[in-house]
């Protein structure tokens, strides 16, 4: 995880422990935050957490982008599609 | 490791879930929006139950079942939660720990009141079947589901992605939010399934993803995800990998085989989303059944005597570098490298010491909670509308003093609640209050103490009642006179009650004394403070730790005693102009204007006559409980961590001194309780 700018850099195989820093790390700085984007593969995901975050996140300020979750369909090199309900 | 063992693990683990389920249920109370804290409150009860079977204690485990079903109603509909099923809620918890405690003991009578609470929880269970009947959807209700799931997906357009022997299958999970706790995880199940096929697309239901503020990482709030997943293995083998779900977490159907052959031409590279690997060799991931909290909270339990046993070697640490940082043999060969490896090895020292002391440590805010249930329970015995607040949770206090503490606070704030608070609302009126209660909790440190204050805000504490009863008693003589701290400090002696009417909760006149003795214990004292009806503030306070101080070295009379640098505010020599005598009254220093008497330190502890001019010395100002002094020395050595030592039996007496230490070079040095200085300066005069 890292912050270049405003814009936050995470990695799709985030445990669970991460996610819960990560949550930490964003609930203080959200305001300072634009946008969520992912480095590394996309092949799968480690926990489903994380996306509850990122929705969790989009929820509170809907003006940050996260292109992940923005579209309504996203695929994973192992997962498949991924169709987001809200 | 062997059955008692065990079930020693099992009641510490129980004890502190059902603590917890108190304040969990006080909180929700206050904040009925708050499903997650309903959702903790179950999973706390769901963890209970499959322990208590697993040990055979059937009765609790059965009354926590139905506890677990009353919660598991609750929790998943919108039904309003009133104060009076809070009352059940509370009733079952006394329940569970008193059944916990016949389980333990073997016992075989139940609690009375067992019985009447189960018959109140399935009361509530049967308004739970009311509801379920009017709304339990029809056959037909469900087709038309099934029919709109069908319609979401363009089902024939999947199809045509297999090729022959494939199967469509449609799993759809509705995990429970505890998913993470029980050491599972959505992403789990999707790679067990790419082990057995690949997964064509996957819908996610996120509407009910609370904000930040509410949300936590470890708790699913995914409703449901369809999941279309193509294999050639039989049904059986795939349903495998749901064997750790609960069967209503997850659905699982077939929706079609195809009988297309597959296209001799077809690229590896073109086969989209993880089909099966060719390596069927591949170690598969199989979940772990049961919870798995490591995988979640990096905690570790300690056995507190470990942890005193690591804090008394660290104590030792510290001696042996002191002794190494001042031994002249070393300081003699004055060699860089030396010097500097004794500084980091100093520096480290200190930095372990730190951690370690902080492993102590621990908020004073579950202690605060717990008080959440005695207002509530006091306040409805004496039928008076009380709200608490609380300030200062954060606050953290030694382990060793916050295991001692509930009983005080427990006491005081019944007393506030039986005696302090107005009995009736039109009393509170009259006094221009407002018609509810106001008890204050609240911690925060004080001149390298942690002083708790409970404070009631009501009619405050008759101090004529109070001498009257003292003098019925023989407790004071008639016509002492009496300051009003010492007056409110009498209602702290055995047997002492001023209530007319002995109640349920308070008057007996055995509350307060336990309170004073149990707070001395700790090293402590109570302060009382009353305002005629206003209201009235108990202050217990407690040393920042029993164990190490950071330390002032002072030297007098070739004597080396240790200062607490917490209640040290500064130290100079004055000039000769700022000091006065007043006949009568003793020495003072004009300290920027303010006049602080000045204790000849050798003096006080009769180590020496001698009366050096006080404008030669040096002075050491204090803050202290009793206000602002100075102790009068012949030189400040520095500044130095101490490890404290109990005083020896015939030392432990003197209550100038609080312990002792081992210094750097061996010698033991006294360490003064300032709080005694100003106080035994006072009594001498």
């Amino acid at each position: 995880m890292t912050i270049d700018g405003d814009v936050l850099e995470i990695e799709l195989d985030m445990e669970l422990d991460d996610v819960c820093e990560l949550k930490e790390f964003v609930a203080t700085r959200l305001k300072y935050i634009e946008e969520i984007i992912f480095v590394g593969g996309d092949e799968e995901f480690a926990t489903s957490s994380l996306f509850s975050l990122l929705f969790s996140i989009k929820k509170t300020k809907p003006s940050i982008k996260i292109p992940l979750i923005d579209e309504e369909l996203f695929t994973f090199k192992n997962f498949g599609k991924v169709y987001w309900k809200t | 490791m062997d059955i008692n063992k065990l079930k020693e693990i099992f009641v510490e683990e129980a004890t502190e879930i059902i603590e917890k389920l108190d304040v969990d249920i006080i909180n929700f109370e206050e904040d009925p929006e708050d499903k997650e804290l309903l959702n903790e409150l179950f999973r706390g009860v769901h963890t209970l139950k499959g322990s208590a079977n697993s040990f055979g204690f059937s009765r609790l485990g059965e009354f926590v079942h139905h506890f677990e079903d009353a919660l598991d109603y609750y929790r998943s509909s919108d039904e309003q939660i009133t104060s009076n099923i809070i009352d059940v809620f509370l009733e079952s918890v006394d329940i569970i720990k008193e059944v916990m405690e016949v389980e333990i003991e073997g016992n075989p009578d139940l609690p009375h009141q067992y019985n009447q609470c189960l018959e109140e929880i399935k009361t509530l269970l049967q308004k739970k079947d009311t509801q379920e009947e009017k709304s339990s959807p029809t056959q037909s209700d469900l087709d038309n589901e099934g029919t709109n799931n069908t319609d979401e997906v363009n089902i024939e357009h999947l199809k045509k992605e297999l090729i022959e022997d494939e199967s469509l299958f449609r799993i759809t999970l509705n995990l429970d939010d505890d998913v993470y706790f029980r050491g599972f995880d959505h992403s789990k199940l999707f790679k067990l399934l790419t082990k057995e096929g690949y997964i064509l697309e996957s819908h996610w239901d996120m509407s009910n993803i609370p904000d930040i503020k509410k949300f936590n990482p470890e708790t699913s709030y995914i409703t449901s995800i369809v999941i279309y997943f193509v294999s050639k293995e039989d049904e059986a083998s795939i349903k495998e990998i749901f064997e750790y779900l609960d069967d209503t977490e997850y659905i699982f159907e077939k929706i079609y085989t195809s009988t297309k052959e597959a296209p001799i031409t077809i690229d590896k590279a073109d086969i989209k989303f993880g089909r099966r690997e060719e390596d069927k060799e591949a170690t598969a991931v199989t979940p772990k059944k049961g919870r798995r909290k490591s995988d979640i909270h990096s905690y570790v339990k300690i056995d507190t005597n470990k942890l005193d046993e690591l804090f008394d070697s660290i104590g030792e640490l510290v001696i042996a570098q002191n002794f190494l940082a001042e031994n002249k043999d070393i300081q003699i060969m004055k060699n860089e490298n030396i010097t500097k490896t004794i500084n980091i090895l100093s520096k480290t020292t200190r930095l372990i010491q730190n951690r370690v002391m902080s492993l102590r440590m621990v908020p004073i805010n579950d202690t605060f909670e717990k008080m959440k249930r005695v207002v509530r329970d006091a306040s409805k015995k004496v039928n008076k509308e009380i709200s608490l607040v609380v300030e200062g949770a954060e606050t953290e206090i030694d382990k060793t003093m916050i295991d001692s503490l509930s009983d005080p606070l427990i006491h005081i704030i019944r007393n506030s609640i039986d005696h302090g608070i107005e009995d009736n609302t039109q009393d509170r009126e009259k006094a221009r209050k407002s018609p509810i209660g106001q008890v204050t909790l609240r911690a925060y440190h004080k001149g390298g103490k942690i002083a708790i204050e409970i404070n009631d805000d009501g009619r405050g504490i008759n101090k004529d009642k109070v001498l009257e009863k003292a003098k019925e008693r023989g407790l004071v003589a008639e016509g002492a006179e009496l300051s009003d701290s010492q007056i409110f400090g009498l209602i702290m002696q055995p047997g002492f009650s001023t209530a007319d009417q002995i109640s349920d909760i308070s008057g007996r006149g055995v509350g307060l004394d336990v309170v004073r003795t149990s707070i001395e214990k700790l090293k402590g004292k109570v302060e009382i403070s009353s305002s005629t009806g206003k209201g009235s503030t108990f202050t217990i306070l407690l040393p920042l730790t029993l164990a190490i101080i950071d330390g002032m070295l002072v030297k007098s009379e070739n004597d080396t005693y240790i200062i607490p640098t917490l209640s040290v505010i500064e130290s100079f020599i004055p000039q000769k102009k700022i000091v006065h005598t007043v006949k009568d009254k003793g020495e003072f220093v004009d300290l920027r204007g303010e006049m602080i008497p000045i204790v000849r330190l050798n003096e006080l502890l009769e180590s020496s006559e001698n009366r050096p001019n006080i404008w030669e010395s040096t002075l050491v100002c204090i803050e202290s409980e009793n206000g602002k002094f100075a102790i009068l020395i012949d030189d400040l050595i520095g500044r130095q961590q101490v490890v404290i030592k109990p005083l020896g039996y015939t030392l432990s007496g003197i209550k100038e001194f609080s312990g002792s230490a081992v210094m750097g070079n061996g010698e033991i040095a006294l360490i003064l309780n300032v709080e005694s200085l100003w106080g035994s300066k006072e009594g001498k005069n």
